[in-house]
């Protein structure tokens, strides 16, 4: 007598895995193809999301950092309400004294202005400055090789320096501040830095001595107690003094004496701070300047807030631009995403269907000795989520390594270079995956791994066993 | 009554081919008794294949009843006939139809994943049938490693994997030489011998079919002889008859 085997209730699962991963080991040129164009999609998956992230985390620190550098200046301008900024040319009297990089350096008031407006009723102090600058590159080197003369440029277009070649040059740069050293003018007008970090300040009509921030000490190859040359004179470092500013300081330090004798001005000076005695008196000490003197640019707190305002709006406008060339790529970024997963799943697709069709007679077969539809379904589903769980790890190492290469190659690049140096300096420095999402884009790779396996599978399962026989 | 392991009465199934039918068995009324050696022959074409496909639950009759083992298959759902094919049906193909990327002892043990046995014990029963066909020394091999002869031994252990009591083979013996399909034959009557089991076998040469205790001979979808242990010479002038 035939001895009856008990059937099992289940379908033993280990069997099919291991006969889909065989399945899978059989067929290797085909795995591999697909493996790497999934993981290529999945690499997209994990790199434009980083991209993205970089690029609005770098507005943010952006918007962050103009933000605190406004409110800063904001509040030092506002601490200046007696303050009467009167330069020979422009309106751009910053509000950081230390330099004021705006000023041209070759405009000068006459030293008679200085005499006139003291005369002023109302009029608490005038401090005058010199302010000359080092290394400027000329403009031949500055513009390209043409100088933007009318004559040079076609069209009316304007020959744009290149941002990190101006960077390199204006890296060269130094401003030469000559101060006036009163013993009133230092106790009560902050004409030098207040924090020094090594050495000592400038003291009350001190010559032949500088100061300088700790980046020009690198510029200069000099420490305090060396000396520095500057116009073919010779000036002793006495101090090193702390660099408050975003962008960095490069200004140099040393009386106003100094500053003329070596400039060649004279008594000249380039522009003047004109304190009131009170703030009541600003507007019409700034109107008599102004009627006195036609050439000179007169400038009040109001002025400069104003000015700064202006900026701000400007800073925000092009914060805005940015923002909106983002949320366009936010939308050309998601358009990609969407075809790497369509391509995911197709890919599964086209295989399978591939793979189901070559293995007829061998569904055929399975189902003969009685294995049920839920079992070939199982077993093609299983070596499409293994194909594309292969494929998420082949992926997730390639968007680990490739990540800024691919978001760069995929991304506009306007959404890291609208900004100019600045953002683009802050994005290159964080575009990196995120691990939360790269385990998302795998669960993703591996789900449209067994979604694009199920239609395969499911026809398979629909293969009539007597196949197999017609097949022989 | 006769303990029937396979008891068919009026199959009949017919093949829609663009706008006509065609008829693949017609009537057919067959009694097989538990541990008989039954061989159907006929002419190419004749429905001996359409006939074992019914038999061995692999097709559906068009009308008819067939009842294997005591159960009326007739009517049973795919996944119960499933079931009946892993547990009542061992199959033998012509042309093998082992697993290629299965070595022999594998390709044995596939049918019993669907059973309660564990994964040794799947072992041990596939290397004890591998033994009784003569391939103790060959189980690592993959199909195409192996002769043809070879090949069909497999098959058959697969066949005995779960030991069903009914065998269908069809056309065993199609890709073998002489000396092959001799020892297919009688490897095939000593097992289901020795394991009292039923082997209804297909076939067109009549020296396989002479092997047989009963053999059936069918034309155009219709039994036309029912008759037991056929001579050779014996079936050749019945097919003359019948032309």
């Amino acid at each position: 007598m035939v001895g009856a085997i008990a059937p099992s209730p289940e379908v033993h699962y280990l069997g099919i895995a291991s006969r889909a991963a065989r399945n899978i080991a059989r067929r290797k040129g085909r795995v591999i193809l697909a493996v790497i164009a999934i993981g290529i999609a999945m690499a997209v998956m994990i790199s434009i999301p980083a991209g993205l992230n970089a690029s609005q985390s770098a507005m943010e620190q952006l918007n962050d950092r103009m933000a605190v550098d406004y409110a800063a200046q904001a509040a030092e301008i506002e601490n200046t309400s007696t303050l009467i900024e009167v330069g020979n040319t422009g309106s751009s009297f910053s509000s950081q004294r230390q330099g004021a990089p705006g000023q041209q350096s070759s405009a000068t008031v006459n030293d008679t202005v200085i005499s006139t407006i003291k005369a002023i009723d109302g009029v608490e102090a005038v401090v005058p400055f010199v302010s000359q600058t080092e290394g400027m590159p000329d403009r031949e080197d500055f513009f390209g090789g043409s100088p933007p003369d009318s004559g040079g440029m076609p069209n009316g277009t304007m020959n744009m320096p290149d941002m990190s070649s101006m960077r390199d040059m204006l890296s060269d740069v130094v401003t030469v501040l000559g101060v006036s050293l009163t013993e009133e003018n230092i106790a009560n007008y902050s004409v030098l830095p207040t924090t020094i970090l090594e050495g000592r300040n400038l003291e009350a009509s001190e010559t032949g001595a500088v100061l300088l921030t700790e980046n020009l000490t690198a510029y200069y190859e000099c420490g305090v107690g060396d000396t520095i040359t500057i116009q073919d004179t010779e000036f002793t470092v006495v101090g090193i003094y702390e660099n408050t500013t975003t962008m960095g300081n490069r200004t140099v330090f040393m009386s106003i004496a100094d500053a003329q004798e070596i400039y060649d001005m004279g008594t000249n000076v380039s522009y003047l701070y004109v304190y009131a005695e009170d703030e009541d008196y600003v507007s019409t000490i700034a109107s008599a300047i102004s009627l006195a003197y036609e050439d000179v640019s007169v400038s009040t707190m109001s002025d400069r807030l104003e000015e700064l305002n202006n900026l701000q709006e400007m800073s925000e406008q092009t914060l805005a631009s940015a923002s909106s060339t983002v949320e366009q790529t936010e939308n050309t970024a998601l358009q990609m995403i969407i075809i790497a997963v369509a391509a995911t799943g197709l890919i599964i697709l086209f295989v399978m269907l591939y793979t189901v069709k070559e293995r007829t007679k061998e569904i055929g077969v399975l189902k003969t000795l009685g294995f049920s539809k839920g079992a070939v379904i199982a077993q093609f589903m299983l070596e499409g989520v293994m194909v594309s769980a292969i494929a998420g790890i082949v992926g997730a190492v390639i968007g680990w390594l490739g990540t800024s290469t691919l978001a760069s190659v995929l991304l506009p690049s306007s959404t890291t270079s609208s900004m100019g140096g600045r953002m683009q300096q802050v994005a290159s420095l964080s575009i990196q995956p995120d691990p939360a999402w790269m385990l998302v884009a795998f669960l993703i790779v591996v789900c449209l791994g067994a979604l694009g396996s199920l239609y395969p599978a499911w026809r398979a399962s629909r293969t009539k066993p007597v196949e197999a026989l017609k097949n022989d | 009554m006769t303990d029937a392991i396979l008891r068919a009465t009026g199959l009949s199934r017919t093949f829609q081919m663009g706008e006509r039918n065609v008829i693949g068995i017609q009537g057919v009324n067959l009694e097989i008794a538990r541990g008989e050696s039954v061989a159907i022959r006929g002419p190419s074409g004749s429905g001996k294949t359409t006939l074992l496909t019914i038999l061995g639950c692999l097709d559906r009759p068009n009308e008819g009843q067939l009842v294997i083992d005591g159960t009326d298959v007739t009517a049973l759902p795919e996944s119960a006939l499933a079931r009946i094919r892993s547990d009542k049906i061992g199959f033998v193909f012509q042309s093998f139809n082992l697993m290629p990327f299965l070595n022999a002892r594998e390709n044995v043990e596939l049918p019993m994943e669907l059973t309660s046995m564990t994964a040794q014990e799947r072992t041990q029963r596939a290397k004890e049938l591998l033994k009784l066909v003569g391939l103790a020394d060959r189980e690592d091999h993959r199909p195409s490693k192996l002769s043809a002869g070879e090949q069909q031994r497999v098959s058959i252990a697969r066949a005995l994997a779960n030991r069903p009591p009914l065998l269908l083979a069809d056309e065993p013996t199609g890709n073998l030489d002489s000396k092959n399909k001799v020892e297919i034959v009688r490897l095939i009557r000593r097992l289901s011998a020795e394991q009292n089991m039923t082997s209804v076998m297909v076939t067109h040469d009549n020296r396989v079919a002479s092997q047989a205790g009963r053999v059936i001979f069918i034309k155009d979808g219709q039994v036309r002889s029912n008759k037991n242990r056929v001579p050779v010479k014996e079936m050749v002038e019945e097919e003359e008859d019948l032309d």
